[in-house]
């Protein structure tokens, strides 16, 4: 029909899809060397592949700050609101490849390490993706890559989770595509900017919408879709685990904003959007409440997953421009003290035992003062006390709740935490309880001191973000 | 309207038909006719390239496909042998080709006619839904494919790409019996032992 | 160099952890040594200025704003002092760590008692918990969790409380940079509101300090925790809550603290008459203490919320006295303890005859507790009756006359039960107090004279908040930039208000000109959630009318 086709994309679009693919490309090169190299190279070789291709794209979409450009025909946005999350989902992918180093087996580190960073390409292409068809696709990359991720442990209960993670997931990925379909018929468009026209059918676009962000919901695990959460995060690896902690939720927390501040109609906004904030006040309860019967590290850091999730949500009750920045703040420092905690207890683990369980932290106080410090610091952050990041993250979103008018957010966002303490202080006392005698574990050697790294930086960014809580203020114009 | 909810219906009960058949064969006859269904469905939307790539791919191939695994899982075949490491051989012609190759691919691109398009297109580009003319015919579907859904195009490979190179990752080991249901920690020899012995006076 | 006294003890207490676990000594006297710097530097700057720096510009301001004048001034003076002196006669196991707990309480309240902004107030308040709960659970003489969840349960539901009321406050004034600055150049808040607020503020405060019925955490607490800990926490920590009463709510919240008078009046006269009898049956020494505690506690609420200056006055020169008398009494009891493995008043006895050195310091501490004249334990008691009185509150001046009658039979009772009467046959005899003992504890003794002498300092410096006015010529004195950061903190307020008016014409329908329309606010909704704050400032709704015609 059309004589000749022209591609109407020139050098600046590809320039603005750049970040997600180095990572892409940088997976590749990672099999590649796994090819090549000699056995006893691959594991550093992959991870230090990952980790500089991961730096290039951070500093690559930094060069884009200042440079907002809509790519793709509206396919793809680069610019400030996708280069924070890009960068988050950067660091948090830099720290889970620290965590890799004993992950997995020999022939299969490439592959895995391969695997976490197309995943994160996904999340990243979620981050930058305004249509709902792009949004999709990156969300089934991220997924894809972890469903094999989870499977990859040689033990029957990562091979359950892969497949209760896949199921569940392609469910909610169901809800998800369907929700499109729906309001692609209300408003005969993918982009999302284009959904802020009048719909042909109102009931259409609202039942749209909820399917939309039902499914959306399932991913950022918020209650009540989250029961896969605490399985999968029990049997996958444990620096998947700790990957899909941040990653996943970044990526589905990129594309929920972006829904919520740029393309919903204006004027039934609030009206909308309401039951998301009640998800989000479900989810600061059940999932404290969860986490306080768990004996499980991986389990209960799903369950406060959950609940942290939830705070995050809350802070963009009202869809304020503050509210947006203090969530994207609270989800960094989350990264940080997440990511952190999941670092000790990568180093914690041995030979055929991930570490996780509450009765290797019994005594750590005495064992190992300054890992079971820096937990304790990690779990003070969660919990949301002082002096950290996670204590001023509460504070400014309590304070954006009660300036838009949502106290009620604030008051059960308090009793969320009031229950948390209780979870995380649970470990803190295995750690310096008396009640467990003279230890007899030998002084284990972790395998390398990357997590050490890891934990450090996390540690001092916790503290840091809680003195200095920055957060970057030109991100709202640029989400459209 | 009837021959939707004709098809509606024959979607949802093969569908159903699929997933509760004990056998794998019949589970596949079950997806068979919900494809073919779905390849009715989008006939009766004027979207008849759908519709046949509907037929050709799915019905076609991919079930295929799955009959040929079904009948190779079922008749015991072991594990493939290793054979010789042959890359170092073919990594040099392998890396020449691949960068020719990809210099052709740079070179093309580097010679487009492209311009930028206008940054934003709030209305779909293929016009309106219903208008048989312009929306799901052969035509316009590749056009929109290498034109506006560029990057949806290419991110599709790139996750079938991964797909592959992921299945092969987790088959590439002898699988475990998984267990369906509440996961309880297998307790090795070692894990039984309490770690902390003899509370202190 | 306020910072650095917050600063120093916590990171001195953390790096502690880098000296070998077999340097018990060096720990102890290292810590000793802090906190004694702490003290000199602390008394020798009675007029240090505030020391201010920038924390968060929205939401609303905060900043790391930290100044010692005021009450302040003579709680960190105590708090320094009964921490060396606790610190001199510490030997537990695993000392080390002890030590390092105990110096990051040290900062941890520092920080609590010369914040001058509400949401570091609040971030100290939490802190200060938390060295408490680990000492708890590592130390507990049960091995049992169950007093330590108590306490950080109770204890972390009020700091939440208090976090939520100062988020609302800071949202609600635009700035939580308010405890130097002059209440006259605050903006009111509204009544609702200010109730809310007032609320979750006085929930804390309660917990904290504590009152019947929120009280069962405390002798429990006092109980486990080693001597010299709870020698701190009973002297210092137990007066957050009040303090708390005297310079936040009592300054900002005006209205609703004397709304919840009549309320308090009756918490504290049950505090008082309650801890009083409690105190009378119990037999373990640390929980007779416990409970004078509570009794002692409620008399303070009592003269803070009859709001008579008088009272004031002595209810500041009381919560200092108290910390001196309780925190000998607590190391006076660590002594008997270590000496005798048991505290329970039923199997000591006549420990007198052996140890009169220990049956010397623990009889002033007594006198001091039951209110002996010329002890600092009269002047407070003396001044808050006067001023309870004084304030026309003639019956629960009168009520509160029996718990200090009482008193002396529950001191007296310990004494008894401790150092006189025949020599129990069962616990073995120890050495007196050696020299060092004694002049770790001669500090306080020295300071409980002092003040029972001359409370006038103590006394006066509550005056400053008694008035606006007087608190205006506070400013002005104690700290010139006092009064920039008010100036400042009106203009980011006004700056806010500037944004929320944008935020709010833009979401309201407009007229034919493209103006938007204002509705005319409702009474009702005035001071409500409804209300939008920037209502308040009509000046910059008028600019930004202006600025949307555009």
């Amino acid at each position: 029909m059309t004589p000749h086709l022209i591609v109407p994309f020139g050098s600046a679009d590809w320039a603005a899809v750049a970040p997600p693919t180095v990572v892409g490309v940088a997976a590749l090169v990672v099999i590649l060397a796994d090819l090549m190299l000699p056995r006893r190279a691959r594991r550093i070789s992959a991870i230090a592949i990952g980790i500089v291709g991961l730096i290039v794209a951070g500093i690559i979409a930094l060069q884009g700050w200042h440079h907002p450009y809509v790519a793709f025909g509206g396919a793809f946005i680069e610019g400030g609101f996708a280069i924070v999350f890009e960068g988050i989902v950067i660091v948090a992918a830099i720290f889970s490849l620290c965590m890799s180093y004993g992950f997995a087996r020999d022939d299969q580190i490439g592959g895995a390490i391969a695997l976490m960073l197309w995943s994160a390409t996904g999340a990243m292409l979620m981050a930058g993706a305004a249509s709902l068809m792009m949004i999709f696709l990156g969300l089934e990359l991220l997924s894809l890559a972890l469903y094999c991720l989870c499977g990859l442990a040689a033990r029957a209960s990562a091979r359950e989770a892969a497949l209760k993670y896949l199921i569940l997931s392609s469910t909610a990925s169901g809800f998800l595509l369907y929700g499109m379909a729906l309001l692609f018929g209300a408003t005969g468009s993918v982009a999302l900017a284009a959904l802020a026209n009048p719909p042909i059918s109102a009931a259409l676009f609202d039942i749209g919408c909820g399917m939309f962000l039902v499914g959306l919901c399932f991913k950022l695990s918020l209650a009540p879709f989250h029961v896969w959460t605490p399985d999968v995060f029990e049997g996958a690896p444990l620096p998947v685990t700790a990957f899909m902690s941040v990653v996943t939720k970044a990526g589905a927390l990129a594309a929920v904003a972006r829904f919520a501040y740029a393309a919903l109609p204006q004027r039934d906004h609030a009206a909308i959007l309401i039951p998301l904030w009640i998800v989000a006040a479900i989810s600061m309860i059940v999932g404290n409440v969860g986490a306080l019967a768990q004996t499980d590290i991986k389990r209960l850091l799903a369950y406060s997953g959950i609940a942290q999730l939830g705070y995050i949500v809350a802070a963009m009750a009202g869809t304020s421009a503050l509210g947006l920045r203090y969530a994207i703040f609270y989800l960094g420092a989350y990264m940080f003290m997440n990511l952190g905690a999941f670092a000790v207890v990568t180093l914690l683990s041995r030979e055929n035992d991930e570490g996780s369980r509450l009765a290797s932290f019994a005594g750590l106080g005495y064992r190992q003062p300054v890992l079971a410090g820096l937990m304790t610091f990690f779990l003070l952050a969660l919990a949301g006390l002082p002096p950290t990041a996670g204590f001023i993250g509460k504070i400014l979103i309590l304070a954006t709740d009660v300036n838009t008018g949502y106290a009620w957010l604030a008051v059960l966002l308090i009793v969320g935490t009031a229950i948390s303490v209780y979870a995380y202080f649970k470990i803190v006392r295995a750690m310096y309880a008396r009640t467990i005698g003279t230890p007899v574990l030998p002084r284990f050697v972790p395998a390398s001191a990357l997590p050490w790294v890891g934990v450090a930086l996390c540690a001092i960014a916790t503290l840091g973000l809680g003195l200095y809580p920055f957060a970057p203020s030109d991100i709202l114009p640029l989400v459209r | 309207m009837s021959l939707f909810y004709l098809l509606a219906v024959i979607l949802i009960a093969s569908a159903i038909f699929t997933i509760t058949q004990k056998s794998p064969v019949y589970s596949v006859v079950g997806l068979l006719v919900n494809f073919l269904a779905l390849a009715a469905l989008y006939f009766t939307l004027n979207a008849e390239f759908l519709g046949v790539i509907q037929i050709v791919i799915y019905s076609g191939a991919i079930l295929m496909l799955f009959v040929f695994v079904i009948a190779l899982l079922s008749s015991g075949v072991g594990p493939f042998r290793a054979g010789p490491n042959r890359l170092p051989r073919i990594a040099a012609p392998a890396l020449l080709t691949t960068l020719v190759a990809f210099g052709f691919l740079i070179f093309g691109i580097a010679q487009r006619p492209f311009g930028p398009l206008p940054p934003h297109r709030p209305t779909s580009f293929l016009g309106n839904v219903g208008d048989p003319n312009v929306f799901g015919s052969v035509g316009d579907f590749g056009v929109a494919l290498f034109t506006v859904q560029l990057l949806p195009f290419e991110v599709t490979a790139f996750i079938l790409m991964v797909a592959v190179i992921g299945v092969v990752l987790i088959a590439g080991d002898a699988v475990p019996q998984p267990t369906l249901g509440r996961h309880r920690p297998q307790k090795r020899a070692a894990e039984r032992e309490p770690i902390l012995k003899a509370p202190a006076p | 160099m306020i910072f650095a006294l917050i600063i120093a003890p916590i990171v001195a207490g953390v790096l502690l952890v880098l000296v070998p676990r077999s340097a018990e000594a060096f720990a102890k006297w290292f810590g000793v040594a802090l906190a004694t710097i702490v003290f000199i530097i602390v008394a020798l700057e009675p007029h240090a200025s505030d020391e201010s720096l920038r924390w968060l510009s929205r939401p609303f301001v905060a900043n790391f704003h930290v100044g010692l004048g005021g009450i302040g001034y003579w709680i960190v003076l105590l708090l320094a002092l009964s921490t060396a002196c606790a610190l001199a006669v510490t030997r537990v196991p695993r000392q080390r760590d002890f030590v390092a707990q105990m110096l990051v309480l040290l900062g941890a309240m520092t920080g609590l008692f010369v914040a001058r902004d509400l949401l570091l107030f609040a971030l100290f308040w939490d802190l200060m918990l938390i060295p408490v709960f680990l000492t708890l659970i590592a130390w507990s003489p049960t091995r049992s969790t169950a007093t330590a969840w108590r306490y950080l349960v109770y204890n972390l539901v009020g700091g939440l409380a208090l976090l939520l009321a100062t988020a609302a406050y800071g949202v609600v004034q635009g700035t939580t940079d308010v405890l130097a600055a002059n209440p006259s150049m605050l903006a009111p808040i509204s009544p609702a509101w200010a109730f809310w607020i007032f609320l979750g503020f006085a929930f804390a405060f309660l917990i904290k300090t504590p009152v019947w019925p929120l009280h069962t955490w405390m002798p429990l607490t006092y109980a486990d925790l080693p001597a010299p800990m709870v020698a701190v926490v009973s002297a210092v920590q137990s007066k957050a809550g009040l303090y708390g009463f005297i310079v936040v709510t009592s300054v900002l919240l005006p209205g609703p603290m004397h709304g919840a008078a009549p309320a308090m009046f009756v918490l504290g006269l049950i505090a008082l008459v309650y801890g009083a009898l409690a105190a009378l049956v119990q037999d373990d020494a640390k929980r007779v203490v416990a409970y004078s505690s509570l009794s002692h506690l409620g008399l303070i609420v009592l003269a803070i919320f009859s709001f008579n200056p008088i009272a004031l006055g002595g209810a500041v020169v009381y919560i200092v006295a108290h910390g001196l008398f309780s925190a000998g009494l607590f190391i006076v009891l660590g002594e008997v303890e270590r000496r005798e493995d048991t505290r329970l008043l039923s199997r000591l006895g006549g420990l007198g005859a052996r140890n009169p050195k220990l049956a010397g310091g623990l009889t002033i501490l007594a006198l001091a507790t039951l209110g002996l004249p010329g002890l600092c334990g009269f002047a407070g008691e003396i001044l808050i009756l006067t001023g309870v009185y004084r304030a026309g509150f003639v019956w629960p001046a009168v009520v509160a006359l029996i718990p200090i009658i009482i008193a002396a039979a529950y001191m007296l009772r310990v004494l008894q039960g401790l150092m006189n009467g025949p020599e129990v046959a069962d616990v073995p005899q120890r050495r007196d107090m050696t020299p060092l003992e004694m002049l770790a504890l001669a500090p306080l003794v020295i300071a409980i004279v002092l003040l029972g002498v001359n409370p006038g300092p103590v006394a006066a410096s509550s005056r400053a908040l008694t008035s606006a006015a007087t608190a205006l010529a506070n400013v002005q004195t104690q700290s010139q930039s006092g009064i920039a950061y008010c100036k400042q903190a009106l203009l980011d307020q006004r700056r806010n208000a500037m944004e929320r008016a944008q935020r709010y014409l833009a979401s309201l329908p407009r007229d034919v000109n493209g103006r938007p329309i204002v509705p005319t606010a409702q009474p009702a909704t005035i001071g409500s959630v409804q209300e939008p704050s920037c209502l308040r400032y009509p000046d910059v709704m008028a600019a930004a009318v202006k600025a949307t015609a555009k």
